[in-house]
């Protein structure tokens, strides 16, 4: 059997003063795999990937990464860190949490040389990682001048630049408009085709069926309600409802107003034949 | 209180940086054990709250506004050694990228202000809390306590070096080379402003910082128990600095008794015009309180007195041209060279604020976008120019000839021109502040200044040939190291700067924290508009001053809080992306025959001014 790029076995996480953030998490990932985890405000989505990612540690349990286990005390290893941290890559939520850097160039070539990536390939990764996301011309820019959707694109491109062959993306399309995200989508669609492995967490369900192929769902209680496909649970409407991830209510269509869930384009096809419009 | 280059004779601004040095030494260190790997994003994250905060303006009661330092509040939450370095590099980053305090005086506005300032305040604060608990009222006194004190003594310090400049620093006829002041009017003039204005401002704003980050149960007050030996500590500490305080006093004072300085002691300290007025001013207070004997009121304090007078007469002055020049013109006002303490604005504080923060982000996008620009100088590697600038500002320290510093200015103007700088631009940004300022606080040393007398205005004031001669070189030398200090900035990208100052030796833990400082001010500066643009969005009624100071104080707390959980955020994705505590520099600096030359060409051109005006 292959190992496993994640094995997290009986996890609990909270917070400095008791505060849960995930209860009972157990999980298992593979190589190749788009997974998208989703779950309501406050249901633990970025404490789980910042545990995937060896930033926090568990307060119960523990995760294996590639079949070894990730630890604080493990990471203190300085080859074993440098060896965890260039195959897997976290992109923060917050792009002005990320990138600290004066400039984009640097920016984009502070992961490779933090890791011991000889200037000069250093150099040739960084400059591939931005044709890639089509930012080129981003290259002396200091992170003040960028616009959201530009400060995204840096930041995701500061994790391609060290090539890792895990992805966890903390909310990625937020904030960006729907060209960038299309752009973006491509992009990450064709890397899980490389057999890299991405880890997401997001709020919007028509990425999900874009780009995973499997969905975790994180509840209220912080524990995980449902894991599988996502043709399996997209369509379970009283699901999606019960765990906060529609939301009913009524809106206009032309004259006639309907009650109905939010995530809804098919239901709309159907109500629109159905009205005969 | 930052004192721009022209005011410290180079010997000054070199005793000041090697008095400093130990203590970023001992501070370097410290920080480095206390901070481990978090160093940089945790220092970098305070330096750019404070970078900000000293922008805001606080409404004061009596309707005008000004601003806090915020070092003290700084040393309290982070520790006194991390202020120490955190408010070195805000005062790096003022004057090497805005140009706000001078580049040679550095050394001197650091000692004040980074190392004075919260050490002194630090003291105090512990003093007064020692053995309190973290949510003890007597932590809120001690905070105040401290900014009031701290910034005091900073001020102090301050008013020690530039009144020592006419007593070290003359001509052979007696002529003051740099500020013109003696220690007999330096230090009221700069005191009262702080006792009574920047002194209450500072532990307001510190006080109501703690206060309510006590209210919000922040680990920034909540740790950092205060143990008994620390107490014993500090108090030596204390004692060393009140030492220092009291040697350049007794420096003036030896041989005589205090507050009995004589006529001639005074002249020498650079005061000769108070008499025939001081007898005026005798008789006039003799009506009012015929009990308090003043008649009899020792020359010394009737020399105080009457330099209380000076300076108030300044400030009146200063403000009034102030008030003129921002009503003219207000687009062109540099961000960073504002008036201390500026007059009542019709629109109120909020606007003020959100045209200080707006200004300051323009400018420096106006500078990125200069600094690229392919003129001569920014064709330069930034170590030639960084050292060629430096310098023609020390020769521009060192020079005794008007004619010389007259050359310098054309050389200034010529590199603009050939950087494809506006000089037009140029002018305005170099002249319109700092030398007006400095005008302003010339024109008392026309009568000041003992000399021949050349031109007589009513029966007991005289303009002395050295009272002219000295206002004209403060203002020469202000103006030309100014310009110098402004072309290098408006030439080098910010980030050339910090490669040179990493090639400079100076340590690369010191120039990634300058770095993420100068990245987060820009965030905090969109931050802060925004917030006070909230503010104005949901203000239909004028708020009073004392809810404004409220919100203000609460704003910093949250924003206080904010950096903090920010640092930590910033050190995990630093560490994600494999971080582990030193940063891989990129250099990609590579100076040619070309910048060699022109290295050179400036270090000849230094020689030759030095030598001519020396031979």
């Amino acid at each position: 059997m292959k190992t496993p790029i994640f094995e997290v076995k009986n996890l609990s996480y909270s917070y400095a003063g008791g505060i849960p953030a995930l209860n009972n998490i157990n999980l298992r990932v593979m190589r190749g795999e788009s997974v998208a985890l989703v779950g309501a405000n406050g249901s633990g989505k970025s404490t789980l990937l910042r545990l995937l990612d060896g930033l926090v540690f568990p307060s119960e349990g523990e995760i294996d990464s590639a079949g070894m286990p990730l630890t604080e005390k493990a990471l203190q290893n300085a080859a074993y860190s440098r060896e965890f941290r260039s195959r897997v890559g976290l992109v923060f939520q917050d792009a002005d949490v990320q990138l600290f850097s004066p400039t984009v160039w640097e920016e984009v070539l502070f992961g490779p040389l933090q890791l011991g990536v000889p200037r000069s390939e250093a150099a040739y990764r960084a400059t591939e990682a931005l044709e890639l996301l089509g930012i080129s011309h981003l290259k002396d820019r200091p992170p003040f001048r960028l616009s959201g959707g530009e400060k995204k694109k840096v930041s995701i491109a500061s994790v391609i630049s060290f090539s890792p062959r895990v992805l966890l993306l903390d909310e990625p399309t937020n904030g960006l408009d729907p060209h960038s995200q299309g752009v973006l989508i491509d992009f990450l669609i064709s890397w899980v085709a490389d057999g890299n492995t991405l880890i997401f967490s997001t709020q919007e369900l028509d990425l999900v069926e874009e780009l995973s192929s499997r969905i975790i769902v994180l509840g209220m209680e912080h524990t995980i309600v449902a894991d599988g496909r996502p043709e399996d649970f997209l369509s379970n409407a009283d699901f999606l409802l019960k765990t906060n991830l529609i939301h009913e209510h009524a809106h206009r269509h032309k004259s006639l107003v309907h009650r109905h869930q939010h995530a809804h384009e098919h239901q709309h096809a159907a109500d629109e034949q159905g009205h005969g419009i | 209180m930052h004192i721009p280059d022209g005011y410290l004779s180079p010997v000054t601004d070199g005793v000041m940086l090697a008095a400093a040095a130990p203590f970023w030494v001992i501070a370097f260190n410290r920080v480095r054990r206390t901070l481990s790997r978090r160093t940089v994003p945790v220092l970098g994250l305070f330096a750019a709250f404070s970078f900000v905060t000293m922008m805001f303006n606080v409404p004061l009661p009596g309707g005008t506004t000004a601003h806090a330092v915020g070092g003290i509040l700084l040393a309290i939450v982070l520790g006194p050694w991390e202020a120490v370095i955190g408010i070195s590099v805000v005062l790096g980053i003022q004057a090497l990228f805005f140009g706000d305090g001078g580049v040679l005086a550095y050394g001197a506005n650091c000692f004040n202000m980074a190392i004075v300032l919260p050490l002194a305040g630090y003291f105090v604060y512990k003093l007064v809390s020692a053995g309190s608990g973290p949510m003890s009222p007597r932590r809120v006194a001690g905070a105040f306590a401290g900014g009031y004190l701290g910034i005091n003594a900073a001020a102090m310090f301050t008013s020690f070096e530039l009144g020592l400049q006419p007593l070290l620093f003359h001509t052979s006829q007696g002529v003051p080379l740099y500020a013109p002041y003696g220690m007999a009017t330096a230090l009221p003039a700069i005191m009262v402003g702080h006792l009574l204005v920047a002194g209450p401002l500072e532990g307001l704003v510190t006080g109501t910082v703690v206060f309510y980050l006590q209210r919000s149960g922040s680990t920034l007050v909540r740790s950092g128990e205060i143990a008994k030996g620390e107490g014993r500590r500090w108090i030596l500490w204390g004692g060393l600095a009140a030492l220092a305080l009291a040697a350049p006093l007794g420096l003036l004072a030896s041989g005589t008794a205090w507050g009995e300085w004589g006529n001639q002691q005074l002249k020498a300290l650079g005061l000769g015009f108070v008499p025939a007025g001081l007898q005026k001013l005798q008789g006039w207070w003799h009506a009012p309180l015929p009990g308090y004997g003043l008649p009899r009121i020792g020359a010394a304090t009737g020399y105080v007195l009457s330099a209380f007078i000076g300076a108030g007469a300044v400030a009146v002055a200063v403000w009034l041209v102030g008030k003129a020049m921002v009503g003219k013109d207000k687009t062109s006002h540099p961000p960073s060279q504002k008036v201390e303490y500026s007059s009542r604005s019709k629109e109120g504080f909020l606007s003020k604020n959100i045209e200080l923060l707006s200004r300051a982000l323009e400018s420096g996008m106006m500078a990125d976008d200069r600094s690229h620009d392919g003129g001569f100088l920014q064709s330069l590697d930034p170590r030639v120019k960084v050292a060629g600038f430096i310098l023609f500002i020390i020769a521009a320290g060192l020079m005794r000839n008007l004619a010389l510093l007259g050359v310098l200015f054309t050389v200034a103007l010529w590199l603009a021109y050939v950087s494809r700088i506006s000089i037009l631009f140029f002018l305005r940004r170099v002249l319109f502040f700092i030398p007006l300022f400095t005008a302003v606080i010339a024109i008392p040393s026309l009568f000041t200044t003992p000399g021949i007398p050349i031109w007589h205005i009513g029966q007991h004031l005289s303009v002395t040939s050295a009272g002219v001669q000295s206002a004209v070189f403060l203002f020469a030398r202000v103006t030309d190291s100014l310009s110098l200090g402004v072309l290098l900035i408006m030439a080098t990208p910010w980030t050339d700067l910090l490669v040179s100052l990493r090639w400079y030796r100076l340590p690369s833990l010191v120039v990634s924290v300058v770095g993420m400082t100068y990245r987060y001010i820009f965030l905090f500066l969109h931050t802060a508009n925004n917030m006070f643009l909230a503010r104005r969005s949901r203000t239909i009624e004028r708020f009073s001053g004392e809810a404004n100071r409220r919100w203000m104080g609460q704003a910093m707390a949250a924003a206080l809080t904010k950096s903090q959980v920010m640092s930590e955020e910033i050190y995990l994705a630093m560490l994600s992306r494999g971080y582990s505590g030193e940063i891989v520099a990129v250099d990609e600096l590579r100076a040619g025959r070309r910048d060699i030359l022109c290295l050179a060409g400036a270090a000849a051109l230094t020689a030759i001014i030095l030598w001519v005006n020396y031979r």
